[in-house]
């Protein structure tokens, strides 16, 4: 199943095949997860099909597409493409075309994304959701593993924490269940005791979580493509855990296409696929996402009429908060009730805040994980 | 675990602040990020009990979120509601990770000394390769 990684996701034929080496894997409790996933899917498909034909339906009010971004949402992409094949308008030019007024709902998807997906049958998503499912079992399969009896045992050897840094809910897992007797000299672990939460039984809740949360199955029913970025970044993730630079740069550089926060996963994925030699990787790892970024841009824009004008439509519209709807957050709220004079300056502020956190925890976590070239050493630490 | 480590801890920081803070969050992306948390036990035992009630208590903002919103568009509500149960989110959403990065540090802690002891760390590494 491990072997089954992400480098050829896109490869259809590819992508069959590794699957099909999954499946066999795929334990009865996924499958029943999948069934139940792909079940309730199909009957979100049908209520929602019956509220919007149905006029006097209180659900007539289109609630969830609120949690859905325009850039990833399969409605924006086909009003994208209408306004660029039937209208013959650059759709990314619109908002600052004077000829056509001064409204500003221009295209905000890139335009490979608006080529491959637009068209995208509603069962294509509840695919995407499925694959998701089964790369999230396979990426947290391919970390839970027990520790031996042997390293369990060298847990009595080592000393005791400081209370400030013990551990004091370690019932929660069955691995980290160990008792802490601070009376005798060398630590007792204990049998099996009461656990909130099997190891081994991980990955099937997290892809469970996934498939039966209502969130991702309205936001497949109301056809976005939220679980495809959730598929790309976990894909790098598990790409860079089986050491494979190649295909964590072009998984990582496809999503940091479509949203532009994604490139701050080069400095951890680089640490992930090798502790000999980080600088080298973060080198080579960062050759590989940038020429296949701009390989993607550059076909990007052939595409839109040898213009440059979607990565202000884009990227601009996703650092700037310009156009914004309605959404969970609170910057949306914050530019339109804010002063206008002092626009600019919360633009900066809000555009930077999620990168302030990114080079303060890499050098904070980076010298551990330098250091632990082996998660075993968390055997150690649970002292 | 074979490599996983605090750069994995890295990785899923970054995802639910960069879910959490960028201009246009949605829930889908934030719970199914934070999910991966599961994947730190070590990391999750030395989490505070504050983080715990933030995930229970965070159906009731997100539930009143949908039905303000629901009401806004239907004419019985305003904006105001929406932005405020919006915030209360958000709250409740950022504490889960920074309790998560206060924990990995205090795992760091313990790993240095569990690594600083009679036994050394690297002793079992080279042992369970053996």
């Amino acid at each position: 199943m491990e072997a089954c990684t992400s480098r050829i996701i896109f490869t259809p034929v590819a992508m069959i095949k590794s699957y099909n080496l999954i499946a066999k894997d795929i334990p009865n409790g996924l499958w029943v997860s999948l069934i139940v996933g792909i079940t309730l899917r199909l009957f979100a498909v049908a209520f929602i099909e019956v509220s919007s034909s149905n006029e006097a339906s209180w659900f007539k009010v289109p609630v969830v597409p609120f949690d859905i971004p325009p850039s990833l949402s399969q409605s924006h992409y086909q009003e994208c493409q209408f306004l660029r094949e039937e209208m013959g308008l650059n759709a990314y030019l619109i908002g600052s075309n004077s000829d056509l007024g001064s409204f500003h709902h221009n295209c905000h998807a890139m335009p490979l994304m608006v080529t491959c997906f637009a068209g995208l049958p509603r069962f294509g998503f509840i695919l995407i959701d499925v694959f998701t499912a089964i790369m999230l079992y396979a990426f947290a399969a391919s970390i839970v593993k027990y520790p031996s009896v042997e390293e369990r045992q060298k847990i009595h050897e080592v000393k005791h924490c400081p209370a400030k840094i013990r551990p004091f809910y370690g019932w929660i897992y069955d691995i980290t269940n160990f008792s802490y007797d601070d009376t005798e000299d060398k630590g007792s672990l204990c049998e099996k005791k009461i656990s909130l939460i099997k190891w081994c039984n991980v990955p099937l809740m997290i892809s469970t979580f996934f498939l039966v949360s209502p969130f991702a199955i309205f936001a497949s029913a109301y056809r976005s493509l939220q679980s495809f970025m959730i598929l790309l970044q976990i894909s790098a993730i598990f790409s860079a855990r089986e050491g494979d630079l190649f295909a964590t740069g072009l998984l990582l550089s496809v999503a940091t296409y479509v949203d532009v926060y994604p490139f701050v996963y080069l400095l951890p994925l680089s640490l992930l696929t090798s502790n000999k030699s980080p600088k080298n990787n973060l080198l080579r790892l960062s050759v590989f996402f940038t020429a296949s970024i701009a390989v993607l841009l550059g076909i990007s824009f052939v595409m839109n009429d040898w213009s440059w004008a979607f990565t202000k439509s884009v990227y601009g519209w996703n650092i700037q908060s310009r156009d914004s709807q309605p959404n969970v957050g609170i910057l949306w709220y914050t530019f339109v009730m804010g002063f206008q004079r002092f626009r600019k300056f919360y633009v900066v502020l809000f555009a930077f805040y999620p990168y302030i956190f990114v080079v303060p925890i890499y050098l904070r976590l980076k010298s551990s994980a330098l250091e632990m070239v082996s998660g075993k050493i968390i055997i150690v630490s649970n002292v | 675990m074979n490599r996983t480590d605090f750069a994995f801890n890295q990785v899923t920081l970054y995802a639910i602040f960069g879910t959490v803070f960028k201009c246009h969050p949605t829930i889908h992306e934030v719970l199914s990020f934070m999910s991966l948390m599961l994947l730190s036990p070590h990391i999750l035992i030395r989490m505070r009990p504050f983080s715990f009630i933030s995930l229970i208590s965070l159906c009731v903002p997100i539930m009143t979120l949908f039905v303000d919103y629901h009401m806004w568009m239907c004419g019985g509500g305003n904006a105001n509601y929406v932005y405020f149960m919006g915030v209360a989110t958000m709250v409740f959403v950022s504490t889960i990770p920074i309790d998560f990065l206060t924990a990995s540090i205090k795992h760091l802690k313990a790993a240095t000394l569990g690594s600083s002891t009679s036994i050394n760390a690297n002793d079992i590494i080279s042992s369970s390769n053996e």
